[in-house]
């Protein structure tokens, strides 16, 4: 787990939190996420997440579905009853017709099928937080 | 409908015989019990059976019970055709594994009624099987491709962060944009892999064997 980045601008930046299982996945959204000047958090569960929004209000969330211990559907029930302005997003490796119509029950804001390209999730990033279009 | 029949009175079988022809089904016929068995171990065995109870060696009900104890990859449907027709005989025949039980003389409307319940049956068990193999085909699909996204999500992002580094006319971003490309292509299959919902095959290898057709086998059904 990242720690959630403790700074001054933090009532400024705008913060994305990534819950995914796989390391070099969540280290590389990060990383890219860091790059883009994101104030971001990266976690491996949804535990892990819940104990993070206890602190930490992001404005955009990329959840894993696949995760250990409470599923990205689930967490994502849960983060919505805290953090009801908080648009979230499926990021899976896997999606049958039954999993879509979950996801979008769960009050998910979209879903990605990996491999998703980084832009469109930095695009995505960016139109949640009322940014202007990079090109 | 190929169907066997076992019946060693030769008038019977030739009636039969003559009946299910004139309907238009293809039939082997055996005058014992050992022989219909030894048919049945072909691997095109026809799939419908008319078992007289009363033959010399291996008799109907013997055959019925011997059957029912193979494990088979088709499913059979076995009717019992016999001038036993006491109940107590019908619930032995229906208990030794027929599917239903005919007495002689036997009508012929009859006889044609009983044997097209046989084949809805076995039609339908069909395509229960046909649903079965693409329930595992589909699974296992999910499994693999969950898999295989993981990795090409980490190979995507990676190359992206290398970009990001390096000056716009470096030669080298344009090699790792190609290694994107193919990600996308490999990310592309897993997707249609995801969303295959029935069994279509092509030629592989000329026509030595077929492979599941990735490329149209999502695509809506007929």
């Amino acid at each position: 787990m990242t720690s959630p980045p403790k700074t001054d601008t933090a009532q400024t930046e705008q913060r994305v939190l990534v819950v995914e299982d796989d390391p070099a996945i969540r280290t590389m959204m990060q990383m890219v996420f860091t790059r883009h000047h994101f104030g971001v958090a990266a976690v491996g569960t949804g535990e892990e997440a819940l104990v993070a929004l206890e602190t930490w209000a992001p404005g955009v969330i990329f959840l894993d579905l696949n995760l250990p211990g409470m599923n990205g559907v689930t967490l994502c029930r849960r983060i919505r009853s805290v953090h009801p302005d908080a648009k979230v997003y499926a990021v899976t490796g896997y999606a049958n017709a039954s999993d879509i119509e979950e996801i979008a029950a769960a009050g998910f804001a979209g879903h990605f099928i990996k491999p998703v390209p980084l832009k469109t999730l930095i695009d995505v990033a960016h139109q949640a937080f009322g940014n202007t279009p990079i090109q | 409908m190929k169907i066997l029949i076992a019946e060693d009175d030769t008038t019977s079988k030739t009636m039969l015989e003559a009946i299910l022809r004139k309907w238009g089904h293809e039939v082997i016929s055996h005058a014992t019990g050992m022989d219909a068995w030894e048919a049945m171990q072909a691997s095109d065995a026809p799939r419908l059976l008319i078992l007289d109870w009363v033959m010399p060696g291996m008799d109907g009900l013997v055959l019925c019970r011997k059957l029912r104890e193979q494990t088979r990859s088709d499913p059979i449907y076995i009717i019992m055709l016999t001038a036993h027709g006491e109940r107590a005989n019908i619930v032995q025949g229906l208990d030794a594994g027929a599917d239903d039980y005919i007495t002689k003389p036997y009508d012929s409307d009859e006889l044609r009624a009983r044997l097209n319940v046989g084949l809805r049956i076995l039609d339908l068990q069909s395509e229960l099987a046909k649903r079965e193999r693409l329930q595992g085909v589909l699974e296992m699909a999910g499994g693999v491709c969950h898999e295989l996204n993981q990795p090409l999500q980490s190979l995507l992002g990676y190359a992206d962060l290398l970009m990001l580094d390096m000056a716009p006319d470096d030669p080298r971003k344009d090699m790792l944009k190609k290694m994107q490309k193919a990600v996308m292509h490999v990310g592309d299959l897993t997707r249609k892999i995801m969303g295959i919902t029935q069994y279509r095959t092509k030629d592989h290898f000329g026509k030595i064997r077929r492979i599941v057709d990735i490329q149209t086998a999502g695509d809506p059904l007929p």
